[in-house]
This record gives C-alpha cells, structure tokens and sequence, in this order.
C-alpha cells in the first residue's frame, strides 16, 4: 500500500516500532500518559472540602427540600421528663431553628438537615433527637409541606467536655435530580451547603 | 421435468456488492429507526414517573370504591383548627382535616397501609402523627367495616381544594391501584369559620352498623 | 433463497417479542416479584384432635366453636358490636424444645380470607392470649393448652385454623374441624 511521502513515512516508522512493542509495554504507556494528563488538568491535587457561603443567624436558608433560619443555639442540662442522656452526666446541646418543608411531599429525612462540626464530644454526628415546639414533643419527626415550624436539633454531649460559648452551624441541603439508579427524580446529593460562624450558645 | 429456479442473468460484482451492501444496510437502518423511536419513549424524565404511577379509582364523598386490599367509602369532611387529645389540645400553623371514613380489609386482617392528602399543585399530606390516631392504627378484620376518623394537617390555602388518597403499599406505590377521593371545595370563608371555632374532639373508631 | 431462509433472523427475534407481547405485563411481573416465597401457602391438613410435627414440636386443635358467654372485667356480659361474632379454638401442644413459641395462628374462611387473633373488636372482654407457649408460671407438663379467640362477620363460619412458623413457610398447619 503507498502513502503519500511524509505521513506514509510516519505511518512505516509507527507501524516499525509498534511491531517491536509487547502489550504490556503500550499498557503502561498509556496509564502513565493519563495519570500525566489528568495531573495537568488539576486532577491530582489533593481533594479539599468545598468551602460553603458563610450567611448571619436569623437568615433564612433553602437548602432545597426545606428551608431553614437558626435562630438560637443553647446547652440544657436536661430535657426532662421527655429524655434522659444515654450517659449520666451528659447534656443536651440544641440548635433552634424555623423550618418549612418545600419539598411537594411529608418530609421525615430529618437526619442531614443541620451539623455542628466544631463541636467537641458530641456523641452523634447527626442529631439524635428532634423537638417540635408546637406540642413540646420529641415524638414527632416530620414536617408537612408548606406549613412552618418553630423546631430544635439537639444533640447528647459528653458533660467532662466544656460547654461551647459559641458554635458554627452547618446548614445541609440536598438537590432535586434524576437518580441513575431508578430513572425518577429525587432529592439527592445531601451534604453541607452553608455555614452559620460563631452563634452564641446559651446556658439553660 | 424438474423447473429450474428462477434464471437471472448474472449481475457485475460491483452490482451484487452493491446490492449486498444496500440489503445489509437496509437491515441496519431499520434496526437504528427502530431504536430511536424505542429510546424516544423513555427519554423524557416525566415519562418513568407517568408510566409508573398510580392507577386512579375516583370518586367522591359517599362513593364507594376499593383498591386490591381495601374497601372505601368516605363519608364526610370537617375542618378544624384545634383538637383535643386525651392529654393536650393541638393547633396548628395550617389547617387540621378530618376525614369521616367507612373501611374494610377484603381478604387479610391489617392496617390501613395508606392514606394521604393531595393537594391541586399535588403536593401529598400524609396522617399527622402529632395525634393519637385511633383508625389508623386499627387492625381491620376481614369483612368487618370500621368507621372512624383520619387526620390531615395542611396548609391553609391548600384545604380548599383536597383529594383524600388510598392505597396498598406505603413504600411503593407504583402501578397499584389508587383510590382518589374528591372532597368538596370549600371557600376560604369556610376554612377562616374553621380556624375561629373552638377545640374539637375526635370520634372513636368502631364496628360500622351496615 | 427461500422466503424462510431469507427472513429466519425475524421470525426468530418475533419469538421473544410475541413473549412480552402475550405474557405477563409489567404489573404481574412485579407482584409476583414481590410475592413473598416464603409467605405460608402449603397446608398440611391435620384433622380435629389428630396430632401433627411441625418446626420440632407438635400441635392439634381440640375445639374450634363461636365464644358464646363472653364478659366483662367485671363479670357483665360482654357486648359484641352489630355484625359480628366470637370464635374460640383450643390448640394443644407437645413442645418440649420450645420450637414453636414464634408461632403465627390464624382463622380461616370458606373464601380463604384470614383473621387475626385477639382482635380490637374484644378488647375489653375477659379472656386470655392467644399464644404458642406454656404460660410462664404454669408447673411443668408434657402438654399444655391455649385458647385463640376471633371475631368474623355474621354469616361467615370458619374453615380452618392455621398455625405457621416463618422457618417452615411455605408449609404451614391447617387444622380442621372435622374429625
């Protein structure tokens, strides 16, 4: 077969030294080539945390099936006669927020709404307990859509640890996508998407 | 005298390749046509929820009408904007509705595995569990109707304008049969009328009497 | 080429096509996914007062009869609602292992329909539990015996009494009344 001068005789010289080549030779080749250009494109860099907008107390947050306001954070020594700590000698640490459900559904996905990553010997990372402040309940554990509420977070804290003067709340949120695994949309992706710095935390 | 097959005349090589070509491509194009018209059919994102939702069995207040598990009939509504519990009276930032309701289970002892308020955007109100609900949790016996109450908290605009809806599965609900209650329209009047009346109590759930 | 040889790769993809076409919709295919195949669906027939093994114990009915004479806690007559009736069936049992604690029991109707014991519609009566075991204070024995009350809508009379233990579905109990 003839090719035309120059690139018939690239094409001979690739064809020479491709017939001296085993596969394992041109596999590693081309694995090195990609780790190569994925580093050139800033794929090797260490992965940090996305940072998330910082916004004051007292805003309103949609964080996409809910929206929320934090409006008070305290320490309580006891949620009597509702609960006892698992541990004795623990408190309650409760973040007090508005909440209304936007989602088009009753939501109870309560968990993955808001965290409180500074603080130290919080037995839970996610809450474990949720209080609506309409019934004074512990045992209600869903919003209906569209109607807000006055509601708490609260988490069990070691009591050897000091009480927090001050805390940053991190505020979740999900987004409303296709899921790949059943072709329906769905609220998905729940991690942080802002941050509430520094909100005082008071003594009860 | 045996028939020879039918005679062509040979055609050039270029021809028949041609030909064997536009036969085989002829195949593959109608293959590609016939795939593309498939994948037309679930590419729009609306379309898995269309294709599996619910069927619909409507009626209104007083009709009866059943899902696989369930025969229904409701038999009233009621606003509220406070009830009273054993313990405690209960408002709300929205609107209590309590829906009169005749049911029976058809072949297995249960609970009623669903039931839940549709609003006219759609939006689905499921029972409040902020009160002690005493038809929901109900075990029907086979062929025994109960009448009670089932109670719905929603948002003030949305309970003029409210379908009550029945089915066999809280988790999935997909493809099973739905039963659509329509309540009547209410005006905002009405709703405004229920907020200011005083505390209501439920009825007990019992035995229904034909 | 015959018309056949020409145009087997159709009629060969028509097979699988006529398949979904004429089989199960998608419908049935998902309920009978979600059937549960160890739900209790083969009886094994054991006449009134006949001993049967099941899961390592054994277990007969003795009675199966309409609870007449029900009262109150505090001996007054119990009301049953409009439409409806009490049934008793005594089950015995030799269970020296304790196998069958776990239990499910459960009436049955001509029609298949399926009630449970101790239902909403007695509470309120003076009775006792339905249950697989001994009672806990009862002294030692070879066999002991409880009773299972129902309720059924006027009309409707019992067929069976089945007793099933989730580790043996799909075989379950079906105790008769007839001898």
């Amino acid at each position: 077969m003839s090719g035309n001068g120059g690139t018939g005789a690239a094409a001979g010289a690739l064809r020479g030294v491709a017939s001296h080549l085993s596969l394992r030779w041109v596999a590693a080749g081309i694995a090195v080539l990609t780790v190569a250009a994925s580093g050139l494109f800033g794929g090797l860099r260490p992965t940090e945390k996305p940072t998330v907008p910082v916004i004051a107390v007292h805003t309103a947050f949609d964080g996409g099936p809910w929206t929320v306001t934090v409006n008070r954070a305290l320490t309580l020594k006891t949620l009597e006669p509702l609960k006892k700590t698992e541990k004795a000698g623990d408190r309650w640490v409760a973040v007090r927020v508005r909440m209304e459900i936007n989602a088009n559904e009753t939501w109870n996905r309560i968990d993955d709404v808001i965290r409180l990553p500074g603080v130290k010997g919080l037995r839970t990372v996610e809450p474990s307990e949720f209080y609506l402040v309409r019934d004074e309940s512990l045992l209600v554990r869903e919003l209906q859509p569209g109607i807000p509420e006055e509601v708490a977070f609260l988490w069990q804290q070691d009591g050897s640890v000091p009480r927090p003067e001050a805390m940053d709340v991190e505020l979740w949120g999900m987004t409303h996508r296709k899921s790949s695994l059943t072709d329906m949309i769905e609220w998905l992706d729940s991690g942080p998407r802002a941050l509430v710095l520094d909100v005082p935390v008071e003594d009860r | 005298m045996i028939e020879p097959r039918t005679h062509r005349a040979p055609r050039g090589r270029f021809v028949e390749g041609l030909a064997s070509l536009g036969s085989l491509a002829g195949a593959g194009l109608l293959i590609l046509v016939a795939l593309a018209v498939g994948s037309l059919i679930p590419a729009s994102d609306e379309n898995i929820e269309h294709r599996q939702r619910p069927y619909a069995v409507q009626g209104g207040v007083g009709d009866a009408r059943s899902t696989d598990k369930l025969d229904i009939r409701v038999a009233g509504v009621r606003g509220a904007g406070k009830i009273k519990d054993d313990d405690r009276t209960h408002d709300t930032g929205g609107v209590w509705i309590i829906v009169k309701v005749r049911v029976a289970t058809r072949t297995e002892a249960g609970l009623i595995p669903y039931a839940a308020a549709r609003d006219r955007h759609g939006r689905i109100y499921e029972l409040s569990s902020r009160i002690e609900q005493s038809l929901n949790g109900r075990m029907l016996q086979p062929g025994i109707p109960l009448t009670g109450e089932l109670v719905f908290e929603v948002p003030k605009d949305a309970a003029t304008d409210l379908t009550v809806l029945f089915a066999d599965n809280s988790l999935d609900r997909r493809m099973d049969r739905q039963v659509e209650i329509a309540l009547p329209t209410v005006d905002k009047a009405t709703v405004d009328r229920w907020l200011a009346d005083a505390a209501t109590t439920l009825i007990d759930t019992e035995v229904s009497t034909a | 080429m015959s018309w056949w040889r020409r145009n087997w790769w159709g009629l060969l993809a028509l097979l699988p096509v006529l398949a979904l076409a004429l089989g199960q919709d998608a419908k049935e295919v998902r309920d009978r996914a979600r059937e549960n195949p160890t739900d209790p669906t083969v009886p094994i027939v054991t006449p009134l007062a006949s001993w049967v093994g099941y899961g390592g114990g054994e277990v007969r009915m003795l009675v199966l009869k309409e609870a007449t004479g029900l009262t109150g806690y505090g001996g007054e007559p119990f009301a049953l609602p409009g439409g409806v009736r009490a049934w008793r069936a005594t089950l015995e049992f030799r269970d020296p292992d304790e196998k069958l604690g776990g239990c499910q029991v459960f009436l049955l109707d001509g029609a298949g329909r399926r009630f449970e014991p101790d239902p909403a519609e007695l509470r309120g009566a003076k009775k006792s539990y339905g249950s697989c075991s001994p009672a806990f204070d009862a002294a030692p024995a070879p066999t002991f015996r409880n009773d299972f009350f129902f309720v059924m809508p006027s009309g409707t009379r019992p067929a069976a009494v089945g007793l099933s233990l989730a580790t043996q579905h799909p075989n379950y109990v079906r105790l008769v009344p007839a001898g």
